[in-house]
C-alpha cells in the first residue's frame, strides 16, 4: 500500500534575484511500513525533499499524495492539522521545548489533539518507556545528554502514532554509540509497529538499517546510483521530465 | 474547536512563566507596577488637594449652600427673616448670615496695616455652619455679646520676624493685643484680639471676624446680609438642598459650594488634570514599549521554539495565545503590585502629610481613574504582546526553526 506518492516535485528558492532549483522534478513513492533513507551529497536537496514531504515547506510545483490525501492542495491551517494528526518529526538538533519537561515535550502533540491530559501523559509515559527514558519523565531537557534528547524527540514523534515519521539527519549531532541506539530504535519501531519512516542521512553505515535508499543528486533522483546500489523499487513516474 | 486549542496556550504559558527567567519576570512586573503608580500618583495628589479644598470651602467659606444678593443688589434685605425661614427647611442643619465690609486693620504696636474685608456673624448661628470654633489655637471664640473683640486668622496675625510670614501680615499680633480697624464709612475702632484661629488654608487664615452686633452698630447693617451660608446633611446632598431652597421661594441667588468654588481652584485643577493626562499618556507609551520589548526579546529568543511548535502541529493562534496569556499574567501581577505600591505611598503620605497652600493634604486614590488606567494598560499590553508574537508566528516554519 502506497503511503507517499510524489510526482514532479520542484522547489525553487529565490536568493536575491537568482533562482536556485533545490528540487528539479522528483517523483517517487514510498510504501506503508517502509524504512526509507534519503541520501546524497551536501546540497543535493535531500533535506529539501524531506521538508516538502513533511509539509514543513511549500513546493514550487508537483504533487504530493500522503495516505490518499493530496496535501499539495491543503491551506496553511489544514497542513498544520495534517502534520499534527498524521506526521511525526525528528530533527537533527532534537528541537525540544526547553521550558517543558521530558514528559510534557512528548505529550504536547497529544494534548494539541484535544485528548484528556491524563490520557496524554499515559501515552507519553508509555512511549518514553519504549525509548528507555522512563526514569527521566520529570527532567527538563537541558538535564539530558544529546542521545537522550534525541530519544525524547523520537518519543514525541511517535506519541500520536503517526502515519509517517520524518527524521532529518537525527544522528548528525550524536556519537556512533548514540547514533546506533537511535537507529536501533527506529528499526525496532519500524519492525514492531510497522511504522513508515523516512530519514535523511549522509552516513554510509546507516544504510544497513534502511529497507530502501533514495539517492538525490543536484535536486533530482540519482538513478544511476540507485541502479548500482540496487535498493530502489520506484523509478520516475512516466510523463515527468526532470529539469 | 476540535483540538486542544487555547487549553494548549494556557499549558504552554503556565510552563513558560514557571520555568522562564525569574529576573526578567520580576523586572517586567516591577516596571508595569511603576507605570501603574506613575499613572495614578499625580491624580492621587490632585484628589487630595481637591478633597481638602472642598472640605475647607464647606467648613469655612460657603457651607453646603450659599445665598447671595440678587443681581444689581449689594446685600440681602430681610436677612433675619430669610435665616428663620431657611432654618425650617427639611435637611437644613444650620444657617448663618454674614456681613462683609472693606476695612484697613492696623497693628497699633508696630504700625503695620493690611487692607482686609472683615466679616461679621452671629457666633451661635456660625457654629452650626462653620468649624472655626474648633480651630482656635490661642484665646477664645467670639461670644454673642462681644462688641470690642475681634477674631483673626494666624496668617493675618503674622510673626514679629517678617521672614516667617507666608503672607503680608500685621507683624505678630497676639491674643490680648489691640488692633485698630478703619471701616469704609470712616469709623475707626480699636479691638482686643480675642482669639487666633488656624485652619491651614491660606485664604481662610488671613480673615478677620467680629460679631453681627458689632458690625450692625458700626455699619448699620441690621436685618441685612452680604451672604447667607446654609449647612445640610452632606456635601453630596448640596445639589438637592439647593433646589429645595429654591422651591421654598427664595428669590436670591442660591449656589452650592461646588458652584461657588469651581472658579477659584477650577483652573488649577484643569491644569493639573492636563498634566495628569500627559503623564498617563507617557506612562502608557512607556508601558507599551516595555511590554513590546520584553515580549519581542522573549519571542526572538524563542523563535526556534515557535518554529518547532508549528512544525509538530501546534496552530499559530495557539502559540500567539500563549504569549498573550504571558503578557496578561505579567500585566495582572504588575497591576496588583502597582496597586499595593500606590496604597503604600498613600499610607506613607497620609502619615507624613504633604503641605500645600491650603493645608496638609491626605492623598485620595481615585478608583474610577485607577480602573480606567488598568483597562488602558491591559489593552496596550495585550496589543504590544500580540504584535511581535503574531509577527514571528507568521514566519515560515523552516525560517523560524533556523532561529
Amino acid at each position: 500500500m502506497t503511503m507517499i506518492d510524489v510526482s514532479c516535485l520542484k522547489k525553487i528558492y529565490l536568493l536575491g534575484q537568482v533562482e536556485v532549483a533545490a528540487l528539479r522534478g522528483v517523483s517517487l513513492s514510498i510504501q506503508k511500513g517502509e524504512f526509507v533513507g534519503i541520501m546524497g551529497p551536501s546540497g543535493s536537496g535531500k533535506s529539501t525533499l524531506l521538508h516538502q514531504l513533511g509539509l514543513l515547506d511549500t513546493p514550487s510545483g508537483g504533487c504530493i499524495m500522503i495516505d490518499g490525501t493530496d496535501v499539495s492542495q491543503l491551506d496553511d491551517e489544514a497542513r498544520t492539522r495534517f502534520r499534527l494528526m498524521h506526521l511525526g518529526y525528528v530533527f537533527q538538533d532534537y528541537a525540544l521545548v526547553s521550558e517543558l519537561t521530558v514528559m510534557e515535550n512528548v505529550a504536547i502533540p497529544a494534548i494539541m489533539q484535544g485528548k484528556p491530559l491524563a490520557e496524554c501523559y499515559v501515552a507519553a509515559t508509555r512511549v518514553l518507556e519504549k525509548v528507555g527514558l522512563a526514569k527521566r519523565l520529570d527532567h527538563l531537557v537541558f538535564e539530558l545528554s544529546g542521545g537522550e534528547q534525541q530519544r525524547v524527540s523520537i518519543a514525541r514523534a511517535l506519541v500520536n502514532t503517526p502515519s509517517i515519521v520524518f527524521a532529518d539527519e537525527p544522528c548528525a549531532n550524536l556519537d556512533t554509540e548514540n547514533s546506533r541506539t537511535v537507529l536501533e530504535l527506529f528499526r525496532a519501531v519500524n519492525r514492531e509497529l510497522g511504522q513508515t519512516i523516512v530519514m535523511v542521512s549522509h552516513e554510509p553505515w546507516h544504510t544497513e538499517y534502511f529497507d530502501r535508499i533514495i539517492f538525490i543528486r543536484d535536486g533530482v533522483m540519482d538513478e544511476e546510483r540507485i541502479q548500482r546500489e540496487g535498493k530502489d523499487h520506484a523509478g520516475p513516474i512516466p510523463g515527468c521530465i526532470p529539469d | 474547536m476540535s483540538d486542544g486549542g487555547y487549553g494548549v496556550s494556557i499549558y504552554l504559558a503556565v510552563r513558560a512563566i514557571r520555568r522562564g527567567n525569574r529576573g526578567t519576570l520580576a523586572l517586567t512586573i516591577l516596571i508595569i507596577a511603576l507605570v501603574v503608580v506613575l499613572m495614578n500618583f499625580l491624580s492621587m495628589i490632585i484628589g487630595g488637594v481637591v478633597t481638602l479644598y472642598n472640605q475647607q470651602m464647606i467648613d469655612y467659606q460657603y457651607g453646603h449652600v450659599t445665598i447671595e444678593p440678587k443681581d444689581k443688589e449689594s446685600s440681602i434685605a430681610h436677612a433675619d427673616r430669610l435665616v428663620k425661614e431657611l432654618q425650617r427647611i427639611p435637611g437644613v442643619t444650620g444657617v448663618t448670615a454674614h456681613v462683609s465690609t472693606g476695612t484697613t486693620i492696623t497693628n497699633t504696636k508696630n504700625g503695620k496695616f493690611q487692607t482686609k474685608a472683615i466679616t461679621s456673624f452671629d457666633p451661635g448661628d456660625e457654629q452650626s455652619v462653620t468649624q472655626y470654633q474648633y480651630k482656635i489655637i490661642d484665646g477664645d471664640y467670639l461670644s454673642r455679646g462681644d462688641t470690642d473683640q475681634i477674631l483673626i486668622g494666624t496668617l493675618l496675625a503674622g510673626s514679629e520676624d517678617e521672614s516667617q510670614d507666608k503672607m503680608p501680615s500685621l507683624g505678630g499680633v497676639k491674643v490680648g493685643d489691640r488692633i485698630q480697624v478703619a471701616y469704609s464709612n470712616g469709623v475707626v475702632k480699636s479691638y482686643r484680639v480675642k482669639g487666633i484661629f488656624e485652619t491651614e488654608g491660606a485664604l481662610i487664615d488671613s480673615a478677620a471676624f467680629v460679631t453681627k452686633t458689632e458690625m450692625d452698630s458700626i455699619m448699620h447693617t441690621e436685618g441685612t446680609a452680604t451672604e447667607i451660608l446654609v449647612r445640610g446633611t452632606s456635601a453630596d446632598a448640596a445639589g438637592p438642598l439647593k433646589y429645595t431652597i429654591l422651591e421654598y421661594g427664595v428669590e436670591e441667588k442660591v449656589k452650592t459650594w461646588n458652584e461657588k468654588g469651581k472658579g477659584i481652584l477650577g483652573d488649577a485643577i484643569s491644569s493639573f488634570s492636563l498634566l495628569n493626562n500627559v503623564m498617563t499618556f507617557v506612562s502608557l507609551v512607556v508601558a507599551s514599549v516595555v511590554v513590546f520589548i520584553v515580549t519581542f526579546i522573549n519571542i526572538i529568543n524563542r523563535k526556534k521554539q515557535i518554529g518547532i511548535l508549528k512544525a509538530i502541529g501546534i496552530r499559530k493562534q495557539v502559540i500567539i495565545g500563549s504569549y498573550v496569556l504571558q503578557v496578561l499574567f505579567l500585566c495582572t501581577c504588575g497591576v496588583i503590585t502597582g496597586f499595593l505600591i500606590l496604597n503604600a505611598i498613600s499610607t506613607v503620605l497620609t502619615i507624613n502629610q504633604l503641605r500645600f497652600p491650603m493645608g496638609y493634604i491626605t492623598p485620595v486614590i481615585s478608583y474610577s481613574g485607577l480602573a480606567l488606567s488598568i483597562v488602558l494598560l491591559f489593552m496596550v499590553s495585550v496589543v504590544s504582546g500580540y504584535i511581535p508574537a503574531r509577527q514571528v508566528a507568521n514566519e515560515e516554519i523552516l525560517d523560524a526553526m533556523r532561529g
